[in-house]
């Protein structure tokens, strides 16, 4: 096979793909990227795995010659990457040697054939449905970190994926803390077949990636029982699903918080970060005091002191004492984009339930610590 | 390849097949016989019948499913298999705990088509720790998923690994099957194929490696010389250990000279059609001695393989003193005394 391509088309669809590419190296030709040229309508095809996420791109080329050949992706990039000029030419040869010309420079890399190359699973187009980008960006936001890293616990290592009738939801735990967003359904997820999906994290973050990308024709998705894909103009993701039953997070809702305190979120956001930096190390323990008057941030270590903060705060109830993990608070004051956040409370041991003030399709459910 | 072009082991190939057409596939395999007899391939043609598309239970071996498996590529199969401390795959290694997280991994993915398959091959090569971590996900895989362990020493596994598994022994592949496959396959005339195959105890790589190499005449040369170790014959016995302590297929050897310890228990029984030996000498020593030579040599076996590691020349020379002894037949101040 045999293209010409300009650089900035090459490296914008190399470091789209190169993303996904397995860095445990179980199976050496997951490290590479497959290229095919077609010259019909004068594209090459990318294609990456790590066999959890598929991604396909395609770039327009001058194809001389038509075939495909895999390369390491990694290395194919950082080459790319330093070329010295603009027009590159890609050539690889019957035994998969490729050259790579530039100017005046050379590269000649190993290649493998793409026979050996797992197959880009088939995405049903009819499935595919429009959907608004910038809500679904937000609801990946507002849930992204609580994901459980733990990959011990398959089942809280992704987000679950819910619609019904009127409402999507996405939800993410990791066990001390629970995210769950609601979108009425106006997302444009209509024909999925299961109402109830688990997706993996790092397909996720895949997708989000490429959500921030401008687009020409929009964003779409299809949901199915077997995987989940997204299409963006030529570039396609496919995610296999997570196995496994997700916690039943309506339970882990507490009912009769009754105490309601409203605090501006910046305000508590850039005081817990302060806070926080005596707290101990290894987890941040801040005490929370609300009271009439105000609220206290207060976090202490031993070995190396303490510190106090108080803010103005909504409330007129009680006093009330609570610990919480700083992280955990700043996390998802961090993904939030309100102005006031609405804390409920109940006591001093039992879960903390945030909402934004203004609507109720966010919610946050955080353990408390005792200190 | 198909189940039908696979030699020998038609007992149980029938039986793995019959749970496929009958859709009573069990959750975890154990696949135990003797070394290089075609488990794993077994194993492998099970993962094609479970995902094969064109027919069942009988595998195609031509659609892209049952080829992308014969690559080991396809999504749904994922093999473990012993390694060294850097993760490169060396028979004498042993499986970690990363593996086994590894495979956890790959188990949580829901699958498109067919079933997932993990195959671990030399499951005894286990590490304790990695048994362990193994123990839940193989009483309860997640739906969807066969596991099948492979191994040629089913007896060193942990009591709460087998007792989850479901065993399926394979016996030693028939003189006649080995001979067939080699007259078929490497073009070797019948007569010298009937002798290889009497020697390979039913192990086609085995087999194979005799008619490649001479490698069944440099081991018949040793074993001789190890078992003609007098009870006096210290320095030979010292110098021998140091000659094999260097060699590369010291494992291999160590197993033929077992092989040897069987045949002449067998021999003295009155045994005829031996594994390894056509001709059997050394008849003196009694059955009971044979039995505890198997035993002092599988000791060794075990001690100089990984994890333990131990200091080959060292304990080749302590397997050697405890045989000189035996064979000596005193309770053996001689080799001692000579020391």
């Amino acid at each position: 096979m045999e293209f010409l391509i300009e650089k900035p088309a090459f490296l914008k669809t190399l470091q789209r793909v190169q993303g996904i590419v397995e860095r445990r190296n179980t199976m050496p030709i997951l490290s590479n990227v497959s290229l095919s040229a077609n010259n019909e309508n004068e594209t090459v095809d990318f294609l990456a795995t790590d066999l959890e996420v598929f991604i396909k791109d395609s770039s327009k080329a001058e194809v001389k010659q038509n075939g495909s050949v895999t390369v390491n992706a990694r290395k194919l990039f950082e080459i790319v990457k330093e070329l010295p000029e603009n027009s590159i030419s890609f050539k690889a040869d019957q035994n998969c040697k490729v050259t790579v010309k530039s100017g005046k420079s050379k590269f000649n890399i190993m290649g493998l054939p793409t026979k050996d190359f797992p197959v880009f699973p088939v995405v049903d187009e009819s499935k595919l449905e429009k959907i608004d980008s910038d809500k679904l960006k937000e609801m990946i936001d507002k849930t992204a970190f609580a994901v459980s890293l733990d990959e011990t616990r398959y089942n809280i290592n992704g987000f679950l994926f819910e619609k019904d009738d009127l409402i999507t939801r996405m939800v993410t735990t990791d066990g001390h803390r629970l995210a769950l967003v609601e979108e009425q359904n106006d997302l444009g997820i209509g024909k999925q077949e299961k109402n109830s999906v688990l997706l993996p994290r790092k397909g996720m973050m895949e997708v989000r990636k490429l959500l921030d990308e401008e687009c020409e024709n929009g964003f779409f998705i299809s949901i199915t029982e077997k995987n989940a894909s997204m299409k963006k103009d030529d570039t396609v993701i496919n995610i296999r699903l997570l196995e496994g039953e997700f916690p039943d997070y309506k339970k882990v809702i507490p009912e009769g918080n009754d105490r309601e305190i409203v605090v501006d979120k910046n305000q508590l956001l850039t005081s817990l970060k302060r806070v926080s930096i005596l707290s101990s190390d290894k987890v941040k323990g801040v005490n929370f005091k609300f009271t009439s008057t105000g609220l206290i941030l207060t976090a202490t270590s031993p070995d190396i002191g303490d510190a106090t903060e108080e803010l103005d705060i909504e409330y007129s109830n009680e006093e009330i004492e609570i610990a919480f993990n700083a992280r955990y608070m700043i996390d998802m004051l961090d993904a939030i984009q309100e102005e006031k956040i609405k804390i409920t409370l109940k006591n001093s041991l039992s879960p903390g339930l945030v909402n934004s003030e203004s609507g109720s399709n966010y919610t946050y459910i955080v353990m408390p610590m005792r200190l | 390849m198909p189940f039908k072009d696979i030699s020998g082991h038609t007992r149980e190939i029938l039986a793995l097949k019959n749970a496929v057409a009958a859709n009573r596939v069990a959750h975890a395999y154990l696949f135990s016989g003797p070394g290089r007899s075609g488990k794993g391939l077994v194993a492998k043609t099970f993962a094609m019948a479970l995902n094969c598309t064109v027919s069942s239970p009988e595998p195609c071996g031509l659609c892209s499913d049952c080829v992308r498996i014969i690559d080991s590529s396809h999504p749904n199969l994922t093999e473990i298999g012993p390694s060294n401390k850097d993760g490169a795959p060396d028979p004498g290694g042993l499986i970690r705990i990363a593996e086994v997280r590894r495979l956890q991994g790959a188990l949580r993915y829901r699958v498109e088509n067919g079933m997932k398959v993990v195959i671990v091959d030399s499951a005894d090569r286990l590490q304790p720790q990695a048994a362990h971590a193994f123990l839940k996900t193989l009483e309860e895989p997640p739906p969807d998923s066969v596991l099948i362990l492979v191994s040629a020493r089913a007896s060193a596994l942990l009591p709460t690994v087998l007792s989850r598994c479901q065993r399926v022994n394979f016996r030693p592949l028939e003189e006649s099957v080995v001979r067939d496959f080699l007259v078929n396959r490497t073009g070797l005339g019948a007569e010298e194929s009937a002798r290889v195959a009497h020697r390979s105890a039913g192990s086609l790589g085995i087999a194979l490696e005799y008619v490649e190499s001479d490698l069944y005449s440099e081991q018949m040369e040793i074993a001789s010389r190890v078992e003609a170790l007098g009870p006096n014959e210290t320095m030979q016995a010292m110098k021998l250990a140091d000659e094999l302590s260097k060699m590369d297929g010291l494992a291999g050897l160590l197993e033929f000279l077992k092989l040897r310890c069987r045949d002449r228990v067998a021999s003295v029984s009155g045994a005829r059609g031996l594994a390894v030996t056509e001709v059997v000498f050394g008849q003196k020593t009694g059955v009971e001695e044979l039995v505890e030579a198997y035993s002092l040599i599988e000791a060794a076996r075990v001690d100089i393989a990984s994890p333990c590691n131990i200091n080959r020349l060292l304990r080749l020379e302590a397997l050697f003193f405890s045989l000189m002894e035996l064979s000596s037949g005193c309770s053996g101040h001689s080799a001692q005394a000579a020391v």
